[in-house]
Protein backbone atom coordinates (compact mmCIF):
# COMPACT_ATOMS: atom_id res chain seq x y z
CA UNK A 1 0.00 0.00 0.00
CA UNK A 2 2.98 2.28 0.69
CA UNK A 3 3.66 2.39 -3.01
CA UNK A 4 0.43 4.35 -3.49
CA UNK A 5 1.36 7.27 -1.28
CA UNK A 6 5.18 7.35 -0.99
CA UNK A 7 5.50 9.65 -4.01
CA UNK A 8 2.72 11.92 -2.73
CA UNK A 9 4.74 12.41 0.47
CA UNK A 10 7.47 14.03 -1.65
CA UNK A 11 5.13 16.82 -2.72
CA UNK A 12 6.38 20.37 -2.26
CA UNK A 13 4.46 23.64 -2.25
CA UNK A 14 6.68 24.78 -5.14
CA UNK A 15 5.27 22.03 -7.37
CA UNK A 16 1.77 23.33 -6.67
CA UNK A 17 2.87 26.88 -7.56
CA UNK A 18 4.24 25.58 -10.85
CA UNK A 19 0.96 23.74 -11.54
CA UNK A 20 -0.83 27.04 -11.07
CA UNK A 21 1.61 28.75 -13.46
CA UNK A 22 1.07 25.95 -16.01
CA UNK A 23 -2.66 26.32 -15.53
CA UNK A 24 -2.46 30.08 -16.13
CA UNK A 25 -0.54 29.53 -19.37
CA UNK A 26 -3.14 26.99 -20.51
CA UNK A 27 -5.95 29.40 -19.57
CA UNK A 28 -4.30 32.25 -21.50
CA UNK A 29 -3.86 29.96 -24.51
CA UNK A 30 -7.42 28.63 -24.60
CA UNK A 31 -9.61 31.37 -23.15
CA UNK A 32 -7.67 34.45 -24.29
CA UNK A 33 -6.25 32.92 -27.49
CA UNK A 34 -2.73 34.13 -26.61
CA UNK A 35 -0.18 32.27 -28.76
CA UNK A 36 -1.98 28.98 -28.08
CA UNK A 37 0.40 27.01 -30.32
CA UNK A 38 3.13 27.55 -27.76
CA UNK A 39 1.60 28.57 -24.46
CA UNK A 40 -0.59 25.46 -24.26
CA UNK A 41 2.25 22.93 -24.72
CA UNK A 42 4.49 24.98 -22.39
CA UNK A 43 1.70 25.14 -19.78
CA UNK A 44 0.97 21.42 -19.92
CA UNK A 45 4.66 20.53 -20.00
CA UNK A 46 5.15 22.62 -16.85
CA UNK A 47 2.69 20.37 -15.05
CA UNK A 48 4.38 17.24 -16.43
CA UNK A 49 7.82 18.15 -15.10
CA UNK A 50 6.63 19.38 -11.70
CA UNK A 51 5.37 16.07 -10.38
CA UNK A 52 7.63 14.31 -7.86
CA UNK A 53 10.06 11.92 -9.61
CA UNK A 54 8.37 12.71 -12.93
CA UNK A 55 9.17 10.10 -15.57
CA UNK A 56 8.94 12.79 -18.26
CA UNK A 57 12.41 14.09 -17.40
CA UNK A 58 15.68 12.36 -16.48
CA UNK A 59 15.78 11.11 -12.89
CA UNK A 60 18.79 9.89 -10.94
CA UNK A 61 17.82 6.69 -9.15
CA UNK A 62 19.04 5.59 -5.70
CA UNK A 63 21.48 3.23 -7.42
CA UNK A 64 23.06 6.18 -9.24
CA UNK A 65 21.68 5.15 -12.62
CA UNK A 66 19.96 7.72 -14.79
CA UNK A 67 16.42 6.94 -15.87
CA UNK A 68 15.93 8.79 -19.11
CA UNK A 69 12.78 10.84 -19.61
CA UNK A 70 11.21 11.68 -22.97
CA UNK A 71 11.27 15.45 -22.53
CA UNK A 72 14.97 15.49 -21.63
CA UNK A 73 15.70 13.27 -24.63
CA UNK A 74 13.74 15.63 -26.87
CA UNK A 75 15.51 18.63 -25.33
CA UNK A 76 18.93 17.10 -26.05
CA UNK A 77 17.81 16.14 -29.57
CA UNK A 78 16.37 19.46 -30.65
CA UNK A 79 16.84 22.36 -28.25
CA UNK A 80 20.35 22.06 -26.86
CA UNK A 81 21.68 21.88 -30.44
CA UNK A 82 19.19 24.56 -31.67
CA UNK A 83 17.80 22.18 -34.29
CA UNK A 84 14.07 22.66 -33.58
CA UNK A 85 14.04 26.49 -33.74
CA UNK A 86 16.14 26.48 -36.91
CA UNK A 87 13.81 24.02 -38.64
CA UNK A 88 10.86 26.14 -37.47
CA UNK A 89 12.51 29.10 -39.17
CA UNK A 90 12.21 27.27 -42.51
CA UNK A 91 8.47 27.20 -41.98
CA UNK A 92 8.37 30.86 -40.91
CA UNK A 93 10.43 31.88 -43.95
CA UNK A 94 8.01 30.03 -46.21
CA UNK A 95 5.10 31.97 -44.67
CA UNK A 96 6.57 35.44 -45.20
CA UNK A 97 5.82 37.53 -48.30
CA UNK A 98 8.55 40.15 -48.69
CA UNK A 99 6.64 41.85 -51.53
CA UNK A 100 5.42 44.93 -49.57
CA UNK A 101 8.96 45.44 -48.28
CA UNK A 102 10.65 44.99 -51.66
CA UNK A 103 8.29 47.50 -53.30
CA UNK A 104 9.53 50.11 -50.79
CA UNK A 105 12.96 49.06 -49.44
CA UNK A 106 13.37 52.34 -47.49
CA UNK A 107 10.97 50.88 -44.90
CA UNK A 108 13.70 48.45 -43.83
CA UNK A 109 15.33 51.22 -41.84
CA UNK A 110 12.48 51.17 -39.33
CA UNK A 111 13.02 47.47 -38.76
CA UNK A 112 16.57 48.35 -37.75
CA UNK A 113 15.45 51.18 -35.44
CA UNK A 114 12.97 48.95 -33.65
CA UNK A 115 15.77 46.69 -32.40
CA UNK A 116 16.86 49.45 -30.00
CA UNK A 117 15.06 47.72 -27.14
CA UNK A 118 17.34 44.68 -27.41
CA UNK A 119 20.54 46.65 -26.86
CA UNK A 120 19.05 48.95 -24.23
CA UNK A 121 17.79 45.93 -22.28
CA UNK A 122 21.26 44.39 -22.61
CA UNK A 123 22.69 47.37 -20.70
CA UNK A 124 19.89 47.20 -18.10
CA UNK A 125 20.08 43.44 -17.63
CA UNK A 126 23.88 43.55 -17.22
CA UNK A 127 23.30 45.32 -13.90
CA UNK A 128 21.69 42.16 -12.52
CA UNK A 129 23.09 39.25 -14.55
CA UNK A 130 26.40 38.22 -16.07
CA UNK A 131 26.87 39.40 -19.64
CA UNK A 132 25.89 36.16 -21.41
CA UNK A 133 22.66 35.87 -19.43
CA UNK A 134 22.00 39.60 -19.93
CA UNK A 135 22.41 39.19 -23.71
CA UNK A 136 20.09 36.15 -23.69
CA UNK A 137 17.47 38.14 -21.76
CA UNK A 138 17.88 41.15 -24.05
CA UNK A 139 17.08 39.03 -27.11
CA UNK A 140 13.53 38.67 -25.79
CA UNK A 141 13.17 42.07 -27.46
CA UNK A 142 13.70 40.41 -30.82
CA UNK A 143 10.06 39.25 -30.39
CA UNK A 144 11.11 36.06 -32.12
CA UNK A 145 10.96 32.71 -30.37
CA UNK A 146 13.48 30.74 -32.47
CA UNK A 147 16.03 33.59 -32.30
CA UNK A 148 15.62 33.79 -28.53
CA UNK A 149 16.12 30.01 -28.15
CA UNK A 150 19.17 29.89 -30.41
CA UNK A 151 20.88 32.86 -28.76
CA UNK A 152 20.11 31.71 -25.20
CA UNK A 153 21.39 28.21 -25.99
CA UNK A 154 24.56 29.30 -27.75
CA UNK A 155 25.38 31.66 -24.86
CA UNK A 156 24.71 28.82 -22.37
CA UNK A 157 22.16 30.87 -20.47
CA UNK A 158 20.79 29.29 -17.29
CA UNK A 159 17.46 31.03 -17.86
CA UNK A 160 16.18 29.42 -21.05
CA UNK A 161 12.74 28.57 -19.64
CA UNK A 162 11.81 32.04 -18.28
CA UNK A 163 13.28 33.64 -21.41
CA UNK A 164 11.05 31.45 -23.59
CA UNK A 165 7.95 32.05 -21.50
CA UNK A 166 8.63 35.81 -21.54
CA UNK A 167 9.31 35.90 -25.29
CA UNK A 168 6.16 34.04 -26.32
CA UNK A 169 3.90 35.66 -23.70
CA UNK A 170 4.93 39.17 -24.67
CA UNK A 171 4.58 38.36 -28.38
CA UNK A 172 0.98 37.47 -27.62
CA UNK A 173 0.59 40.64 -25.53
CA UNK A 174 1.78 42.99 -28.31
CA UNK A 175 -1.80 44.32 -28.84
CA UNK A 176 -1.77 45.41 -25.18
CA UNK A 177 1.85 46.58 -24.87
CA UNK A 178 2.27 48.65 -28.03
CA UNK A 179 -0.75 50.99 -28.27
CA UNK A 180 -0.15 52.88 -24.97
CA UNK A 181 3.54 53.37 -25.85
CA UNK A 182 2.64 54.65 -29.32
CA UNK A 183 0.00 57.04 -27.95
CA UNK A 184 2.44 58.33 -25.33
CA UNK A 185 5.11 59.15 -27.91
CA UNK A 186 2.94 60.63 -30.68
CA UNK A 187 0.44 63.43 -31.04
CA UNK A 188 -2.99 63.00 -32.60
CA UNK A 189 -1.82 65.07 -35.57
CA UNK A 190 1.14 62.74 -36.11
CA UNK A 191 -1.07 59.65 -35.88
CA UNK A 192 -3.29 61.10 -38.59
CA UNK A 193 -0.48 61.55 -41.13
CA UNK A 194 -1.53 59.85 -44.33
CA UNK A 195 0.90 57.76 -46.32
CA UNK A 196 0.08 56.91 -49.89
CA UNK A 197 0.83 53.45 -51.20
CA UNK A 198 2.16 53.36 -54.75
CA UNK A 199 1.85 49.58 -55.12
CA UNK A 200 4.99 49.22 -57.22
CA UNK A 201 5.26 45.67 -58.52
CA UNK A 202 8.36 43.64 -57.76
CA UNK A 203 9.82 41.23 -60.27
CA UNK A 204 9.88 37.54 -59.47
CA UNK A 205 13.65 37.55 -60.09
CA UNK A 206 14.10 40.09 -57.29
CA UNK A 207 11.95 37.99 -54.98
CA UNK A 208 14.12 34.96 -55.74
CA UNK A 209 17.44 36.79 -55.41
CA UNK A 210 16.44 38.62 -52.20
CA UNK A 211 16.81 35.68 -49.77
CA UNK A 212 20.14 34.72 -51.34
CA UNK A 213 21.49 38.27 -51.11
CA UNK A 214 20.36 38.71 -47.50
CA UNK A 215 22.01 35.47 -46.45
CA UNK A 216 25.32 36.45 -48.04
CA UNK A 217 25.34 39.99 -46.60
CA UNK A 218 24.25 38.96 -43.10
CA UNK A 219 26.60 35.99 -43.13
CA UNK A 220 29.61 38.10 -44.09
CA UNK A 221 28.90 40.66 -41.35
CA UNK A 222 27.78 38.32 -38.56
CA UNK A 223 28.83 34.74 -39.31
CA UNK A 224 27.14 33.54 -36.13
CA UNK A 225 23.82 34.51 -37.72
CA UNK A 226 24.25 32.32 -40.82
CA UNK A 227 22.16 29.47 -39.38
CA UNK A 228 19.35 31.80 -38.28
CA UNK A 229 19.26 33.97 -41.41
CA UNK A 230 20.05 31.08 -43.73
CA UNK A 231 17.22 28.83 -42.57
CA UNK A 232 14.73 31.72 -42.63
CA UNK A 233 15.78 32.70 -46.14
CA UNK A 234 15.85 29.07 -47.30
CA UNK A 235 12.19 28.80 -46.33
CA UNK A 236 11.46 32.00 -48.23
CA UNK A 237 13.37 30.78 -51.30
CA UNK A 238 11.29 27.58 -51.33
CA UNK A 239 8.19 29.81 -51.36
CA UNK A 240 9.34 32.25 -54.03
CA UNK A 241 11.09 29.93 -56.50
CA UNK A 242 7.74 28.81 -57.91
CA UNK A 243 8.81 25.22 -58.57
CA UNK A 244 8.54 23.82 -55.05
CA UNK A 245 4.93 24.54 -54.16
CA UNK A 246 4.42 21.24 -52.36
CA UNK A 247 7.56 21.78 -50.25
CA UNK A 248 6.46 25.34 -49.49
CA UNK A 249 3.02 24.10 -48.38
CA UNK A 250 4.62 21.41 -46.24
CA UNK A 251 7.04 23.87 -44.65
CA UNK A 252 4.30 26.40 -43.89
CA UNK A 253 1.85 23.92 -42.42
CA UNK A 254 2.99 20.41 -41.53
CA UNK A 255 6.61 21.14 -40.69
CA UNK A 256 5.87 24.34 -38.74
CA UNK A 257 3.08 22.68 -36.75
CA UNK A 258 5.11 19.55 -36.01
CA UNK A 259 8.12 21.44 -34.75
CA UNK A 260 5.90 23.82 -32.76
CA UNK A 261 4.42 20.84 -30.88
CA UNK A 262 7.87 19.49 -30.01
CA UNK A 263 9.29 22.92 -29.22
CA UNK A 264 6.56 23.92 -26.80
CA UNK A 265 6.47 20.80 -24.72
CA UNK A 266 10.27 20.41 -24.74
CA UNK A 267 10.92 23.97 -23.54
CA UNK A 268 8.68 23.14 -20.60
CA UNK A 269 11.22 20.52 -19.50
CA UNK A 270 13.27 23.47 -18.19
CA UNK A 271 10.38 24.80 -16.14
CA UNK A 272 11.03 22.84 -13.00
CA UNK A 273 10.36 24.61 -9.71
CA UNK A 274 14.02 24.82 -8.66
CA UNK A 275 15.03 26.67 -11.83
CA UNK A 276 11.92 28.78 -12.28
CA UNK A 277 10.74 29.93 -8.85
CA UNK A 278 13.27 32.57 -7.98
CA UNK A 279 13.65 36.33 -8.06
CA UNK A 280 15.58 36.16 -11.33
CA UNK A 281 12.48 34.90 -13.13
CA UNK A 282 10.47 37.95 -12.05
CA UNK A 283 13.38 40.17 -13.08
CA UNK A 284 13.58 38.47 -16.49
CA UNK A 285 9.84 38.93 -17.05
CA UNK A 286 10.22 42.62 -16.17
CA UNK A 287 13.26 43.11 -18.40
CA UNK A 288 11.48 41.33 -21.26
CA UNK A 289 8.62 43.81 -20.99
CA UNK A 290 11.17 46.66 -21.01
CA UNK A 291 12.68 45.27 -24.20
CA UNK A 292 9.33 45.28 -25.99
CA UNK A 293 8.48 48.79 -24.77
CA UNK A 294 11.83 50.23 -25.86
CA UNK A 295 11.65 48.41 -29.21
CA UNK A 296 8.35 50.20 -29.85
CA UNK A 297 9.73 53.49 -28.59
CA UNK A 298 12.88 53.14 -30.71
CA UNK A 299 10.92 52.64 -33.93
CA UNK A 300 8.47 55.48 -33.24
CA UNK A 301 11.12 57.98 -32.13
CA UNK A 302 13.29 57.18 -35.16
CA UNK A 303 10.36 57.92 -37.46
CA UNK A 304 9.78 61.21 -35.63
CA UNK A 305 13.47 62.06 -36.02
CA UNK A 306 13.30 61.42 -39.77
CA UNK A 307 10.23 63.64 -40.01
CA UNK A 308 12.35 66.59 -38.92
CA UNK A 309 14.21 66.33 -42.23
CA UNK A 310 11.52 65.08 -44.60
CA UNK A 311 9.12 67.19 -46.59
CA UNK A 312 6.71 64.30 -47.08
CA UNK A 313 6.08 63.18 -43.51
CA UNK A 314 5.98 59.58 -42.35
CA UNK A 315 3.33 58.43 -39.92
CA UNK A 316 5.58 57.68 -36.89
CA UNK A 317 3.35 54.79 -35.82
CA UNK A 318 4.80 52.61 -38.56
CA UNK A 319 8.10 52.66 -36.69
CA UNK A 320 6.43 50.60 -33.96
CA UNK A 321 5.69 47.86 -36.50
CA UNK A 322 9.42 47.18 -36.78
CA UNK A 323 9.34 44.56 -34.05
CA UNK A 324 9.31 41.02 -35.24
CA UNK A 325 5.81 40.10 -34.00
CA UNK A 326 4.51 39.40 -37.51
CA UNK A 327 1.79 40.15 -38.58
CA UNK A 328 0.26 41.34 -35.32
CA UNK A 329 2.31 44.50 -34.94
CA UNK A 330 1.61 45.62 -38.50
CA UNK A 331 -2.12 45.12 -38.00
CA UNK A 332 -2.12 47.01 -34.70
CA UNK A 333 -0.51 50.06 -36.32
CA UNK A 334 -3.00 49.89 -39.21
CA UNK A 335 -5.95 49.71 -36.77
CA UNK A 336 -4.63 52.64 -34.75
CA UNK A 337 -4.31 54.64 -37.96
CA UNK A 338 -7.88 53.82 -38.97
CA UNK A 339 -9.12 54.80 -35.52
CA UNK A 340 -7.64 58.28 -35.92
CA UNK A 341 -8.64 58.64 -39.58
CA UNK A 342 -10.93 56.05 -41.22
CA UNK A 343 -9.44 56.93 -44.61
CA UNK A 344 -5.83 56.34 -43.56
CA UNK A 345 -4.70 52.94 -44.79
CA UNK A 346 -1.30 52.16 -43.31
CA UNK A 347 -1.42 48.37 -43.72
CA UNK A 348 0.98 47.93 -46.64
CA UNK A 349 3.52 50.26 -45.02
CA UNK A 350 3.21 48.73 -41.56
CA UNK A 351 3.39 45.16 -42.88
CA UNK A 352 6.48 46.07 -44.92
CA UNK A 353 8.12 47.47 -41.77
CA UNK A 354 6.94 44.44 -39.77
CA UNK A 355 8.59 42.09 -42.24
CA UNK A 356 11.82 44.10 -42.14
CA UNK A 357 11.70 43.72 -38.37
CA UNK A 358 11.84 39.96 -38.84
CA UNK A 359 15.08 40.31 -40.79
CA UNK A 360 16.53 42.94 -38.46
CA UNK A 361 15.77 40.86 -35.34
CA UNK A 362 17.63 37.87 -36.75
CA UNK A 363 20.58 40.09 -37.65
CA UNK A 364 20.46 41.54 -34.13
CA UNK A 365 20.59 38.00 -32.77
CA UNK A 366 23.61 37.27 -34.93
CA UNK A 367 25.34 40.44 -33.74
CA UNK A 368 24.68 39.55 -30.10
CA UNK A 369 26.25 36.14 -30.73
CA UNK A 370 29.23 37.75 -32.46
CA UNK A 371 29.79 40.06 -29.47
CA UNK A 372 29.57 37.46 -26.72
CA UNK A 373 30.26 33.99 -28.06
CA UNK B 1 3.91 22.66 10.61
CA UNK B 2 2.33 25.38 12.78
CA UNK B 3 2.17 29.04 11.82
CA UNK B 4 5.03 30.13 14.12
CA UNK B 5 7.37 27.50 12.69
CA UNK B 6 6.39 28.53 9.17
CA UNK B 7 7.04 32.23 9.85
CA UNK B 8 10.26 31.79 11.80
CA UNK B 9 11.90 28.91 9.99
CA UNK B 10 10.51 28.00 6.62
CA UNK B 11 9.67 31.46 5.25
CA UNK B 12 13.08 33.10 5.93
CA UNK B 13 14.87 30.07 4.45
CA UNK B 14 12.65 30.17 1.36
CA UNK B 15 13.00 33.96 0.99
CA UNK B 16 16.79 33.80 1.35
CA UNK B 17 16.97 31.11 -1.34
CA UNK B 18 14.54 33.15 -3.49
CA UNK B 19 16.93 36.11 -3.45
CA UNK B 20 20.17 34.13 -3.08
CA UNK B 21 21.48 34.81 -6.57
CA UNK B 22 20.54 38.49 -6.66
CA UNK B 23 23.45 40.82 -7.37
CA UNK B 24 23.38 44.46 -8.45
CA UNK B 25 26.16 46.14 -10.45
CA UNK B 26 24.94 49.58 -11.56
CA UNK B 27 28.18 50.50 -13.36
CA UNK B 28 27.65 47.59 -15.76
CA UNK B 29 24.98 49.72 -17.49
CA UNK B 30 27.58 52.33 -18.44
CA UNK B 31 30.26 49.75 -19.28
CA UNK B 32 27.95 47.97 -21.72
CA UNK B 33 26.67 51.07 -23.51
CA UNK B 34 29.40 50.45 -26.08
CA UNK B 35 27.56 47.30 -27.20
CA UNK B 36 24.41 49.37 -27.66
CA UNK B 37 26.25 51.90 -29.79
CA UNK B 38 28.13 49.37 -31.90
CA UNK B 39 25.11 47.07 -32.21
CA UNK B 40 22.73 49.77 -33.45
CA UNK B 41 25.31 51.16 -35.89
CA UNK B 42 25.99 47.65 -37.26
CA UNK B 43 22.29 46.91 -37.69
CA UNK B 44 21.70 50.16 -39.54
CA UNK B 45 24.71 49.53 -41.80
CA UNK B 46 23.65 45.95 -42.62
CA UNK B 47 20.01 46.86 -43.19
CA UNK B 48 21.08 49.87 -45.24
CA UNK B 49 23.32 47.63 -47.35
CA UNK B 50 20.50 45.14 -47.90
CA UNK B 51 18.07 47.93 -48.86
CA UNK B 52 20.66 49.37 -51.26
CA UNK B 53 21.27 46.01 -52.88
CA UNK B 54 17.51 45.47 -53.30
CA UNK B 55 17.11 48.86 -55.03
CA UNK B 56 20.09 48.08 -57.26
CA UNK B 57 18.77 44.61 -58.07
CA UNK B 58 15.37 45.92 -59.08
CA UNK B 59 16.97 48.64 -61.27
CA UNK B 60 19.29 46.14 -63.00
CA UNK B 61 16.55 43.55 -63.55
CA UNK B 62 14.07 46.09 -64.94
CA UNK B 63 16.80 47.45 -67.23
CA UNK B 64 17.62 43.94 -68.51
CA UNK B 65 13.92 43.28 -69.02
CA UNK B 66 13.46 46.59 -70.85
CA UNK B 67 16.42 45.93 -73.20
CA UNK B 68 15.04 42.42 -73.77
CA UNK B 69 11.61 43.88 -74.72
CA UNK B 70 13.27 46.49 -76.99
CA UNK B 71 15.33 43.86 -78.85
CA UNK B 72 12.23 41.63 -79.21
CA UNK B 73 10.41 44.54 -80.93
Amino acid sequence: MQILYENILQMDIRYVIMWIIGGILIYLAIKKDMEPTLLLPIGFGTILVNLPNSGAIDQILASGEVEHGALTTLFNAGISNELFPLILFIGIGAMIDFGPLLSNPKLMIFGAAAQFGIFFTLCLASMFFDINDAASIAIIGAADGPTAIVVANKLNSKYLAPIMVAAYSYMALVPIIQPPVIRLLTTKKERMIRMEYSGKSVSQTTKILFPIVITIIAGLVAPASVALVGFLMFGNLIRECGVLNSLSETAQKVLANLITIFLGITIASQMNAEQFLNFETILILGLGLFAFVFDTAGGVLFAKLLNLFLKKKINPMIGAAGISAFPMSGRIVHKMGLKEDPQNFLLMHSIGVNVSGQIASVIAGGLILSFFM
Amino acid sequence: MNLMTYLTVFLPVYLSSFFSNFEFHPMSFVENLKYMGVGMICIFIVIGAIAGVVVLLEKVISRIRKSGDDSAE
